[in-house]
């Protein structure tokens, strides 16, 4: 029983981590119509450069500075070269990021060689802790603790600010983003820039728990296009349910019949999808049209 | 286009590259593969990012029936396409509804799903390691005389005849009724059923027709490299057929996704021999091209006059 | 006679009622106009009606069949056609393929995989007819896109015709257009209205008064009015409704 507990929970927590990420995708994906490849890259520079820079700092001045470095990264990308993608053909969008997403692996194998690095967890929450039913990581504590705040502040900037609501609106209709106006393209560089900050965020957070190699960034961009499918483009809550979902289901099948927890998300998705065929939450889609 | 099979057909005879003979046989076989690819992409204008799937099943399909069921050549290349077709029938039952981001989405899931299934279903697909000694058998007519395909230029040919023939019948497809009515749907939907056509039915037929010559180029890419891998199913695969189509100019030139292969296969071949980090080089190019030739290089060439494919 | 029946056709979008248990007859062989305010729902009951979308509840009945639920193309090929409001046509293509395109439909030639296009002859002559017939020969080979606006308002309108439809339904055909084309398409559609049922949504009370045997005024989704043009023209109902618009039915 204890172990089945262990493995929900820890589905738990990678169902946090797949939240936050996802996040940040839908919102990109919901407000510029742009399927984000680098989304996955930016992930591993978080884990990167928390690596890199925990040495030097420690675990909370790189859990602040990676992610900005991470958001950087993505404004100066979404500025010189994917805002020009917006509005056309979605295969463009798509292919550019693609390419993008390709040659930064390959940057991180330059810059950071080609093996993986484990990263530690920093000493204040190694070890495990004893919960009474059970014992358990300190550090994965840890881990669902922040991402739950991150999630939170999410929430609080959509629903709670100006600025948010807009950004929330667009995200499931993007028509009524133009309507009200405002700086567009100011606009969506911010959302790029959050969305690239949500994924250096997840990164850094994850790194210890998931070993930093420059391939992880495709390991979380296809759950992420699960999640984003089956919770509904552009919904936060949709991101959130179904990232965890999506983490429980897959943590729990590793424990039952490890060979098919790979597909696992992609049977959820497909099942919902004939249900709703605009995944969970998702509302009028102007992707459809 | 015969300027095009001459080319192919003198190309072992040519100084130098002509030696390059299994290169020149994945030319051919990309080439089909984007051509095929561009009845769906270029010109019913529906972006599958999850072609390579097709590619990739084609592949297994042909190494596991020679491996498991009979060593011949001609049965696991049919089984290729039977297979593939069989199974892009049945996405294409999924897909044929959606459009634009929804359509690429579902066909990178789709995808991935049959990615995990050719990884872990060691049994079947031998896993990680994949399937080898996928021989190629002679061709023989009894009493008249065999073909060796197992050299290499022997093959070459192999693969280009059956190219000639395949390029000739894509040609008629997209030129036929059935094209014009894909064209239709590409430049506008709505007003294409207002005419009355059944557009979920035409989509779903360019899906599946793309996807049988997907499964082919696999199957012939597993005879050629001896062995099927998961790698020939992963989305760098599909990234890269939907690069060599649009690169070459496939959404303006029938030719296009021809002369997109031949550019990339070899650009690929020589970057990655004289440099570890060409993937570099490599994305970029995808930035590149999308940037500032997205009407591929026969749309640069062909100027204002060729806006779409016709 | 009715050629086509709605019954307690009803349409919600979010929160808003566009068509709300619209009951109507169009009598067959007639010019019915459909007249009403920006947002009265005209062109939703458009929609419902040719199955661009379904409605939330009631039935819409043709030629005593009903086809509240059948796709688009197959109520086309029942014999229901319609022009868009917003010119709808294959820009990039010419104007010989926009048509082309339609006729091959109606002559059943879409599936074939193998079939050469250029030999089709009946197709063939059928698009110069009609090209010739709307008075724009010689513009065969000009990308839609190139011709100009009264030209295109017109193939919209010819565009919807090559399905041979026994019913038409015309979304606001003089829309943007200066008076001698606004002629012109009038004169068309008294033609079309002896071969076929028109439907014509439109604003030029000039148009419809002149053309139209009956008509039906629509206002927030249900039906305000309908009668002969003498009839709506001393309706105070109606009149009232378009109070401070655009209108003057005196």
């Amino acid at each position: 029983m204890t172990e089945f507990l262990s493995f929900a929970v820890n589905g738990l927590v990678l169902g946090l981590i797949f939240a936050v990420v996802a996040l940040g995708f839908t919102l990109i994906l919901g407000v510029m119509q742009v399927i984000n490849f680098t989304h996955g890259i930016l992930f591993a520079f978080g884990a990167y450069f928390a690596f890199s820079l925990q040495k030097y700092v420690g675990f909370w001045w790189a859990l602040i500075i990676a992610p900005i470095f991470v958001g950087l990264i993505g404004l100066v990308l979404e500025r010189l070269v994917i805002h020009r993608t917006y509005g056309g053909n979605p295969l463009f969008g798509l292919l550019l990021t693609f390419g993008l997403a390709t040659a930064l692996e390959e940057v991180i194998r330059m810059v950071w060689g080609k093996p993986g690095y484990s990263v530690a967890a920093p000493l204040f929450a190694a070890g495990s802790v004893d919960l009474g039913f059970m014992f358990y990581s300190k550090y994965r504590l840890l881990l669902a603790a922040l991402t739950i705040i991150i999630i939170l502040l999410v929430w609080l900037f959509l629903e709670k600010t100006p600025y948010g609501a807009i950004i929330k609106a667009g995200a499931s209709d993007s028509e009524m983003m133009m309507a009200l106006g405002k700086n567009l393209p100011r606009m969506r560089t911010f959302v790029f820039a959050i969305g690239s900050i949500l994924a250096g965020v997840a990164g850094v957070i994850a790194a210890p728990i998931w070993s930093v190699r420059p391939t992880m960034g495709t390991f979380i961009l296809m759950p992420a296009f699960v999640i984003v499918v089956l919770g509904g483009i552009g919904s936060f809550w949709g991101s959130v349910i179904a990232g965890l979902i999506v983490g429980m289901s897959t943590s729990i099948s590793v424990m039952f019949w490890p060979r098919i927890s790979d597909i696992i998300p992609y049977v959820l998705m497909g099942i919902i999808l004939l249900f709703r065929p605009r995944g969970l939450m998702g509302e009028k889609s102007v992707l459809e049209v | 286009m015969w300027f095009v099979f001459i080319i192919f057909a003198l190309f072992p005879y040519i100084p130098y590259i002509g030696r390059y003979i299994s290169l020149g046989t994945e030319v051919i076989l990309w080439s089909l593969f984007a051509l095929g690819f561009n009845i769906l992409l270029g010109y019913t204008g529906l972006p599958s990012f999850g072609h390579g799937a097709f590619f990739g099943i084609g592949a297994y399909a042909a190494g596991i029936f020679f491996l498991r069921v009979y060593k011949g050549l001609w049965i696991p290349l049919m089984m290729s396409i039977l297979i593939t077709g069989f199974f892009t029938a049945l996405v294409g039952l999924l897909v044929a509804k959606k459009r634009g981001i929804y359509f690429a989405l579902i066909t990178i899931a789709v995808s991935q799903v049959f990615y995990f299934i050719a990884f872990r279903w060691e049994e079947l697909t031998g896993g990680e390691t994949g399937l080898s000694g996928i021989d190629r058998v002679n061709i023989s007519f009894p009493n008249l005389f065999s073909i060796k395909l197992s050299t290499p230029i022997n093959y070459y040919y192999f693969v280009l005849v059956i190219f000639i023939l395949c390029t000739l019948f894509i040609w008629k497809i997209v030129h036929s009724p059935f094209g014009k009515v894909l064209q239709a749907i590409r430049e506008n939907e709505i007003r294409a059923k207002y005419l009355g056509y059944n557009t979920t039915a035409y989509k779903w037929g360019a899906f599946t027709i793309s996807g049988f010559f997907a499964g082919l180029a696999g199957g012939l890419y597993t005879l050629l490299i001896n062995s099927a891998f998961p790698f020939v199913l992963d989305w760098t695969q599909s990234g890269n057929v939907v690069m060599m189509t649009l690169l070459g100019g496939g959404t303006v030139n029938f030719f296009g996704p021809i002369l997109g292969a031949a550019i990339f296969i070899v650009s690929r071949d020589l970057l990655s021999t004289y440099w570890e980090s060409w993937m570099l080089i490599y994305g970029l190019i995808f930035v590149f091209v999308i940037l500032f030739i997205p009407s591929g290089i026969l749309g640069l060439i062909g100027g204002k006059k060729q806006t779409i494919l016709r | 006679m009715a050629i086509l029946t709605t019954q307690g056709l009803t349409k919600d979008f979010g929160g808003l009622r566009a068509v709300d248990s619209v009951t109507l007859d169009i009598g067959q062989g007639k010019l019915t106009s459909v007249i009403g305010p920006n947002g009265a729902g005209k062109t939703t009951l458009y929609n419902l009606v040719t199955g661009l979308i379904k409605p939330d509840s009631g039935r819409i009945i043709f030629n005593g069949e009903d086809i509240t639920n059948l796709p688009i193309h197959k109520i086309v090929k029942k014999g229901i056609s319609r022009s868009f409001q917003i010119l709808n046509l294959f820009n990039e293509l010419t104007l010989f393929e926009n048509v082309w395109l339609g006729v091959q439909s109606q002559q059943g030639h879409g599936p074939e995989l193998f079939s050469n296009p250029d030999k089709f002859n009946s197709v063939k002559e059928e698009t110069y007819r009609i090209i010739r017939e709307i008075g724009l020969s010689g513009k065969e080979e000009v990308p839609v896109k190139l011709l100009s606006y009264g030209d295109r308002r017109i193939l919209e309108i010819t565009i919807s015709l090559t399905a041979k439809p026994s019913l038409l339904l015309l979304d606001e055909p003089t829309s943007g257009l200066v008076s001698e084309d606004r002629k012109r398409i009038s004169e068309f559609m008294k033609k079309l209205s002896s071969q076929l049922t028109l439907i014509v949504v439109e604003h030029d009370m000039d148009v419809v008064l002149s053309i139209s045997d009956h008509i039906v005024v629509m206002h927030q989704g249900k039906i305000l009015a309908q009668g002969t043009p003498d009839e709506i023209r001393g309706n105070d109902k109606v009149q009232e409704a378009y109070l401070g618009g655009q209108y003057c039915l005196a």
